[in-house]
């Protein structure tokens, strides 16, 4: 158990070496040189690759990859901004936790939303506990997020005027971006929970139950949420490249210091240690929050705790 | 079902017409279902005609002279800041929308099933290997992955279809392969490989036309995705380029004149929800259809 | 005893991502008392530093300029430079050296008093980066003569110096050497202007703090807030939500609304200092270098509607350009006696037909950038639009900076739509059409089947007089011979709209350089 625990964050070594292989692969394949962008149209060749070789820009792939991952292991420096010369860590630190919150908090939400109407609505199904809900997050699921998110800052800001329309250092001010960013995949969960819940009613096992006379209460909450519940844990998992859309979006759209919105502006500029060093810290997170979906995963299957103590025997 | 592999080719088609009448009965029988096939065949038929409708110049050629109009009897859903016929762009748009989103549905379809069959056939390390670099991929979230990518190729139809089947191909490696596990376990395909039959002919055969029924709900629900995600895209400024309309671009286009004219956002959000919910429909319905525990 | 294991590394993991998330608690501020009023003002992108020196764009050196000054300033609301740090400006016979003395009583945020020493380091400093260089490039030596005096020689005798003495900014010494690398990445208190900055965060904005011994008398407004708004449509709620004091270059599209919400008294539309235009590559080898055949270049200019564009990109309240550089903002920027190509469609497809196109003809991609929606992204649609309607055929394609100015630096295009904003001397002009530029110079007259000579000896006599007068007439001639090889085409000049917030005083608005100093709560 432990063990796999251990091994599954040791991946996330070669994991991260990956990532950054990758970035490199893709941003030596983006034109524009970082260099030519930060002296201007005016400066000469001569100072545009003196400026490049002084970044460590015109390094060759191979020796600038290995040259970051040393920096990176050994003295645990990213580097500095092409674009700002700010530190590179203390320039993305703040946003990145923004954009955690911001992405934890729309999977509490859209979980705490979605799973609960989801259970109720398959149990209640034809109501009109059912309908409405469903019909609500059935919309929801096809309409954009930045058309969402723009609804809700007319309603919000310009129409009522209770929210701030820009912004996330005030507790009102957090409430937009976070309802922007729980509600679609609320909408999302709500679906998936009660197709699953449904699927899981009418297992034979569940008939089973209901034959043997247990009570509805014990058949539904026992046995069929359980079984339901498997795949919408794996779900909301899933969900969190969703969220970091989402919360790219709501960060465009709120002027939020966000980190997702930092990489997005700065692919332009080719700003590369910032570009790098964030999408490291966002796939970071990814990894932990899939182990944690994993972890409760296994809490829930016993069959697959089983197989852990096995492992582990 | 273990005597699938003496079956003749004849008795596997006339199977196979059996199981379709019994989906579609089931799928009849759906409301919703029938209505999100005939709205989205409307939308087909209605774009795939576009052409007897309006012609295509009203949808890029500008008219400065009427910009900006509201709904009229002449201009269906008014006019843009270019003075083009929003109904026309509705349309047109609604092609390349669509298109984008069905191919690169169905180009990550094909490499992440084939992808996800592999790794599942031959476990292993094999497995190992794309799992593993699969996990690496997937770190990365969508969004920059895809942004990275068309800016470094430049947006175009083409380039976007690369970006978008590279964010979407994932899912079907997952899903196929989990679905290839369970199927490898089956007594036909043992019996299969019992057979001396090569392992792409069993993979083909055996495995893939059982695992159709999850790979076409999820390639269904996955183009009402991609369509909405082609929007956020353009709301980046990456999706496709003007001034061929795209719904995508359509909203972009429109956020401008959100107070001033908000008819120019309404109609492409409207063709964005009509369309990507009668899709969402089809595919719940089919889902039903395709699992006969659903229906009791 | 499993499950308490797994829900212990569970419980771990949450608190870890949590410790990493909430550990930026929203903190709630105090409001202000009435006379600390907080000024806030909008950025549309993050400010790249604080660092004067670090980038020439407009939008930085907006906020830059509340923080620092140079030796001119420029009041866009009387005409042009005036002398700011500069108390007395003598020049030579020969018009090449510059003896300035520098105002009396001026002093740096941090105390120290300015010195002729601080202007050297200034002027050495920037004379290194070569993103001044178009600035530096005739000063060949700046030394100081006593405390208060700096003698500034040039290579040659060149009126349009005043520019760049208007653009570099006076730094202290001290303050930039004592903070090195760091200089620019936090606040500091190097500047003399009315505002110094108290906080600094890229992804935010900055946060400004009235400086008391300013040398022109404390400023009213003690304190002002930039923050970073970058969504357009975000920024119109915001105001009207009061969350912003000031908001310049406001929507052309919802311009009534706002109007209407900021009250008749709060609003204003002026003519902006901007030009954005089309270049016609003549050495393009599309089609069998069609763009070479001047009939089927002047038939681009005449199929071009500078009304439609008007419409389509200001709504209407633009100004259809003629000039480079408006009149208004620039003295010596010719009115008449040149070639405007006045919208006329019969004449283009006559000159199509001349050329031997009667039916059409292909003239490969109007390129632009930065994004569809951008003014000139919109400008480069309404062309392709214009000419299809004379039968030329022409595709586009808009993109980030980085992909299409360099195609246009290198001339590897066929028509570009590109913008130029904040000229005022219209030797700016040498940037466009003279070889010795490295930048911005679209289309490469040099060596080329114009009267490239004359045109770059025009530039220079230009920028030798002294006298508008004569500065006008080599300027009208110069404008004349680049309008008759229709290759460059000044489109329209972009209206700025300005609102404000009830209650505050901005003084008389101005389209680009605001200062902030001017500005004062109503009682």
């Amino acid at each position: 158990m432990y063990r796999y625990v251990i091994n599954r964050l040791l991946f996330l070594i070669p994991s991260v070496l990956g990532v950054i292989f990758i970035l490199f692969l893709v941003m030596s394949m983006t034109p524009g040189d970082p260099a030519r962008i930060l002296l201007g149209d005016a400066a000469s060749q001569a100072q545009v690759d003196e400026l490049n070789r002084q970044l460590g820009y015109d390094l060759p792939f191979m020796e600038k990859y290995v040259r970051y991952v040393y920096k990176m292991v050994v003295e645990q420096d990213f580097g500095v901004s092409y674009f700002t010369k700010q530190s590179v860590f203390e320039e993305i630190w703040p946003r990145y936790k923004v954009t955690v919150s911001l992405a934890f908090i729309g999977i509490v939400l859209s979980s705490l939303i979605g799973i609960p109407f989801g259970i109720y609505t398959a149990v209640r199904q034809y109501s009109l506990w059912d309908t409405i809900p469903s019909l609500i997050a059935f919309f929801i699921a096809a309409i954009p997020s930045f058309v969402l998110g723009m609804l809700l800052l007319y309603a919000f800001s310009l129409q009522l005027n209770w929210l701030p329309s820009y912004g996330i250092e005030s507790f009102s001010s957090f409430i937009m971006p976070a309802l922007a960013v729980s509600i679609p995949p609320a909408a999302f969960n709500l679906r998936f929970t009660k197709s699953s819940m449904l699927e899981s009613i009418r297992q034979d096992y569940v008939r089973t139950a209901r034959a043997k006379g247990a009570s509805e209460h014990t058949v539904i909450w026992k046995h069929a949420l359980h079984n339901a519940l498997l795949p919408v844990v794996t779900n909301v998992g899933m969900s969190l490249g969703n969220l970091i859309c989402g919360a790219v979006v709501a960060e465009k759209l709120f002027s939020i210091p966000g980190i997702g919105s930092l990489i997005v502006d700065r692919i332009t500029y080719k700003d590369e240690p910032v570009i790098i060093a964030g999408t490291i810290l966002i796939s970071v997170c990814f990894t932990v929050v899939m182990l944690l979906v994993d972890l409760i995963y296994a809490y829930i299957d016993p069959r697959i705790r089983a197989k852990y103590a096995r492992v582990k025997g | 079902m273990s005597q699938a592999t003496v079956q003749t080719p004849d008795k596997i088609v006339f199977k196979k017409q059996s199981q379709a009448k019994e989906v579609w009965r089931r799928y009849k029988k759906n409301k919703g279902a029938v209505i999100g096939l005939v709205l989205f065949s409307f939308i087909l038929i209605l774009l795939a005609g576009a052409n007897f409708i309006v012609p295509y110049s009203a949808a890029t050629k500008g008219v400065f002279s009427q910009i900006n109009q509201p709904p009229s009897s002449e201009h269906l859903f008014g006019t843009d800041s270019y003075g083009r016929d929003v109904f026309a762009r509705v349309l047109y748009g609604g092609r390349t929308s669509l298109m984008v989103a069905l191919l690169a549905t169905a180009s990550s379809c094909l490499i992440g099933s084939t992808l996800g069959a592999i790794a599942g056939y031959f476990g292993g390390r094999v497995d190992g290997v794309i799992m593993r670099s699969l996990d690496i991929f997937m770190s990365i979230p969508d969004i920059l992955f895809t942004m990275a990518v068309v800016f470094a190729l430049g947006a175009n139809f083409q380039n976007l279809l690369i970006a978008l089947t590279l964010a979407y191909f994932t899912n079907y490696v997952r899903l196929v392969r989990s679905q290839v596990l369970n199927l490898a376990e089956q007594d036909y395909v043992e019996a299969a490989k019992a057979g001396g039959s090569g392992s792409t002919r069993i993979i083909l055969t055996h495995i893939l036309p059982n695992a159709m029924g999850v790979i076409i709900v999820n390639t269904t629900l996955n183009v009402a995705k991609i369509i909405l995600y082609e929007s956020t895209l353009s709301f980046l400024g990456l999706g496709m380029p003007p001034p061929a309309p795209a719904w995508g671009l359509m909203l972009a286009e429109a956020r401008e004149f959100m107070r001033a004219a908000p008819h120019l956002m309404f109609f492409p959000a409207v063709a964005i929800v009509v369309s990507a919910s009668s899709i969402n429909l089809i595919g719940d319905g089919l889902r039903d259809a395709l699992d006969p525990k659903l229906k009791s | 005893m499993k499950r308490k294991g797994l829900l212990a590394i569970s419980l771990v993991l949450v608190a870890c991502l949590l410790l990493a998330g909430c550990s930026s608690a929203p903190k709630s501020s105090a409001p202000a008392a009435p006379a600390e009023k907080v000024l806030k003002l909008r950025l549309p992108s993050s400010l790249s530093s604080l660092n004067p020196q670090n980038t020439t764009a407009t939008r930085d050196v907006k906020v830059w300029t509340q923080i620092y000054e140079g030796l001119y300033g420029i009041d866009e609301s009387k005409n042009g430079y005036y002398m700011e740090l500069a108390k007395d400006v003598k020049l030579s016979a020969d018009k090449k050296e510059y003896t300035i003395t520098l105002r009396d009583g001026v002093k740096f945020h941090n105390g120290e008093p300015l010195k002729a020493s601080d202007v050297v380091f200034t002027y050495n400093r920037a004379k290194k980066d070569p993103r001044f260089g178009y600035l530096t490039a005739k000063i060949n030596n700046v030394s100081a003569v006593n405390d208060s005096t700096v003698k500034i020689t040039l290579s040659e005798a060149y009126a349009p110096i005043v520019h760049t003495f208007s653009s570099l900014k006076i730094m202290n010494e001290k303050e930039v050497t004592s903070l090195g690398d760091k200089f620019g990445t936090v606040p500091s208190k190097a500047g003399t202007g009315p505002y110094f900055p108290t906080e600094y965060a890229v992804a935010t904005g900055v946060k400004l703090q009235a400086f008391e011994q300013y040398w022109g008398g404390a400023p009213k407004i003690k304190k002002v807030e930039y923050r970073v708004i970058s969504d357009d449509a975000t920024v119109q709620v915001a105001f009207r939500n009061k969350e912003l004091d000031y908001l310049e270059d406001a929507s052309l599209s919802n311009w009534d609304t706002l109007k209407a919400e900021a009250g008749p008294e709060n609003n204003v539309m002026i003519k902006g200092n901007n030009i954005h235009f089309m270049a016609v590559n003549y050495q393009s080898p599309t089609n069998n270098s069609i763009l070479a055949n001047d009939k089927v270049r002047q038939a681009i200019f005449y199929a071009v509607n500078k009304d439609d564009i008007n419409k389509a990109m200001a709504g209407g309240m633009g100004m259809p350009a003629i000039t480079y550089m408006p009149n208004e903002y620039v003295p010596t920027s010719p009115v008449t006696g040149f070639e405007t190509y006045k919208f006329n469609q019969a004449k283009a497809k006559e000159l199509l037909k001349e050329a031997g196109f009667p039916n059409g003809v292909e003239v490969g991609t109007i390129i632009s950038y930065p994004s569809p929606t951008s003014f000139n992204g919109r400008i480069a649609q309404v062309i392709q639009s214009n000419l299809a309607d004379v039968g030329i055929k022409a595709n586009v394609q808009i993109a980030e900076n980085a992909i299409i100015t360099p195609k246009m630096y290198s001339q590897n295009y066929d028509i570009a739509v590109f913008s130029d904003s904040n000229n005022f001397d219209f030797n700016n002009i040498r940037q466009q059409v003279h070889s010795e530029s490295k930048g911005m110079y679209l289309v490469k007259y040099k060596d080329g089947k114009f009267d490239w000579q004359r045109i770059e000896k025009l530039v220079e006599q230009g920028a030798a007089a002294s006298e508008n007068s004569e500065r006008l007439k080599h300027y009208t001639e110069l404008w004349k011979i680049i309008m008759d090889t229709a290759t460059i085409n000044p489109l329209i000049h972009r209206p700025v709209a300005i609102v404000w917030a009830k209650g505050l005083n901005i003084g008389k608005p101005v389209p680009t350089y605001y200062k902030v100093k001017e500005f004062s709560w109503q009682k």
